[in-house]
């Protein structure tokens, strides 16, 4: 494990550029946000690379760093929209909320889906991380049960409870939505 | 069953989703982005030191002064003293005198 070659940064970036990109876009659903932190995960990548010990493969550790950079921007945003929220109570000068609510703007998704996939993906916005995360990996990455439970560091096991639990989830605040709206 | 059907497309609705390719000069970008925050962080760096370099002399400054008026008010004070021990004499022998 020990005596790997070490791989040569533009090689590792090359080689996983696309499937970062996209995974990003899926937890975010913006193109610059997605390319934003397309960066970031190989900034962290290139400044961990010489403590990276090998113990997983190179894919599921540049997953991990994917993921966990992903959910500190949402976690960023949502905390500057609750900022803007204060401050348009409290008033600002410009009248303007001090965030940018990024619009949703998935090219991967097909035109005719655009609607349901756009309230698909805002109710998976209101997931607990975990389930979120296990949701995304597994519906829109199509990875397996035992690649997500690499990347998040459980069990398979606790995989499929996280997949079910989110479904279940989604399914019950899309009820609620389908009430409220009168479609 | 329409509600049933509707959430069942919206769990459809990212089927078959389009892989994107990811933005082009991407290892440009990043190693730039690299660059600039290691030129940043030697900058902060230089005027951290500057900083510190800075306060410590104001605390050495500071130091001596109070020093320098502690030595100066002693030295007041053992005069002072002094000049009451040579008048209590003064006096004394005064009383002495008087008698």
């Amino acid at each position: 494990m020990q005596n790997q070659p070490e791989i040569p940064f533009k090689q590792l970036l090359d080689d996983n550029k696309n499937r970062v990109y996209n995974t990003a876009l899926n937890f975010v659903q913006n193109v610059e946000d997605a390319e934003d932190i397309t960066q970031e995960v190989f900034i962290e990548v290139h400044r961990s690379l010489e403590r990276f010990n090998h113990q997983s493969a190179v894919s599921t550790w540049i997953y991990r760093i994917t993921v966990n950079k992903s959910l500190d921007f949402i976690r960023k945003k949502n905390r500057q929209k609750r900022f803007g929220f204060l401050t348009s109570i409290f008033g600002k000068e410009e009248g303007e909320l001090s965030h940018d609510k990024g619009h949703f703007e998935h090219p991967g998704v097909l035109m005719e889906n655009k609607e349901k996939a756009k309230i698909l993906f805002e109710t998976i916005d209101t997931l607990p991380e975990n389930q979120k995360t296990a949701f995304i990996l597994f519906h829109l990455e199509e990875l397996s049960q035992k690649e997500i439970a690499e990347i998040m560091e459980t069990t398979p096991k606790a995989i499929e409870s996280l997949i079910q639990r989110a479904k279940a989830g989604l399914r019950q605040k899309l009820e609620i939505l389908y009430n409220n709206r009168g479609i | 069953m329409k509600k049933e059907k509707w959430i069942n497309e919206v769990f459809e609705s990212t089927k078959n989703l389009e892989r994107q390719e990811a933005p082009a000069f991407l290892f440009e970008k990043v190693i730039g982005k690299i660059e600039l925050s290691k030129k940043e962080s030697r900058e902060v760096n230089s005027s951290t030191l500057k900083w510190a370099a800075g306060f410590a002399a104001v605390v050495v400054l500071t130091i001596n002064i109070f020093s320098v008026k502690k030595v100066v008010s002693e030295g007041k004070h053992a005069e002072v003293q002094g000049m009451n021990s040579e008048m209590q004499s003064g006096l004394n022998n005064s009383t002495i005198y008087n008698y």
